[in-house]
């Protein structure tokens, strides 16, 4: 049986994200194709920030992604790139490569809804 | 508007850009785009824009330094620099306004917000409120 605490939020708010482009909705799924053709190549680069031990790299790509995943009104997924940003930041990458499995997981359920937008 | 002002957005984030450029030409601007600070600065040097609007974090450079070389040279120095961020440094907006930015606003930035700045920063009366 499940309860109301089991329910995961939806990886992005669609009405959020759609108020924030005024309705359009053409422009609404140019941005999402856009982000989804580009998110591998972004999340890829924090990885490999992460394996070469460069801090500054990690706080650089992991904040274009935040960046990026935030015009979607995604909290959870820009949390998690901003964990990452963090981490970078403060020079501290003990607990990075976690941190960016957990933003590959909030990409991984927010790119599928992103699609969805694209006509 | 009486006049098509131009606009360069600076800016590594393309799905940002994509947003406030189609968005800013349907409300009259001419935009152009550059997505790291090397471009954005050439571009700001070939062909001159009445305002730019400056990511501070982006791949060849720091926007600052965009700012900083903006502001330096006779042929940019008169163009408004709006800055955007998603950074959370609190020294950041007094940073940038004293290398003379006119305008400093959070990520993500709402249309109407970047062009109300927009306004401002080139003098543009603001439009009437459509009447019923």
């Amino acid at each position: 049986m499940s309860s109301s605490a089991d329910i995961t939020p939806p990886p992005f708010d669609r009405d959020a994200f759609l108020a924030r482009v005024l309705g359009d909705v053409h422009l609404a799924s140019a941005m999402a194709e856009l982000f989804v053709r580009e998110c591998p190549r972004m999340l890829d680069a924090v990885r490999e920030a992460v394996a070469g031990g460069d801090a500054l790299e990690v706080w650089r790509t992991a904040h274009a992604l935040k960046g990026s995943v935030a015009n979607f009104a995604a909290p959870a997924a820009t949390a998690a790139a901003e964990h990452v940003e963090l981490l970078g930041r403060s020079g501290a990458l003990t607990d990075a490569e976690d941190a960016v499995r957990t933003l590959a997981d909030e990409l991984a359920r927010l790119v599928p809804a992103l699609r969805e937008l694209i006509a | 508007m009486t006049r098509r002002y131009t606009v360069l957005l600076a800016d590594d984030d393309k799905v940002q850009t994509l947003q406030l450029s189609t968005q800013l030409r349907a409300k009259g601007y001419s935009v152009s785009a550059a997505y790291d600070a090397t471009s954005a600065f050439m571009v700001a040097m070939r062909n001159p824009p009445d305002a730019i609007v400056l990511d501070v974090q982006m791949p060849g450079g720091t926007g600052r330094a965009v700012l900083s070389h903006v502001k330096g040279s006779s042929k940019t120095m008169q163009i408004p620099v709006i800055v955007l961020t998603g950074l959370t440094d609190p020294d950041l907006e007094r940073e940038v306004m004293s290398l003379g930015a006119c305008e400093f606003l959070r990520k993500p930035v709402d249309l109407e917000l970047l062009d109300g700045a927009l306004r401002r920063a080139l003098g543009i009366p603001d439009e009437p409120a459509p009447t019923a």
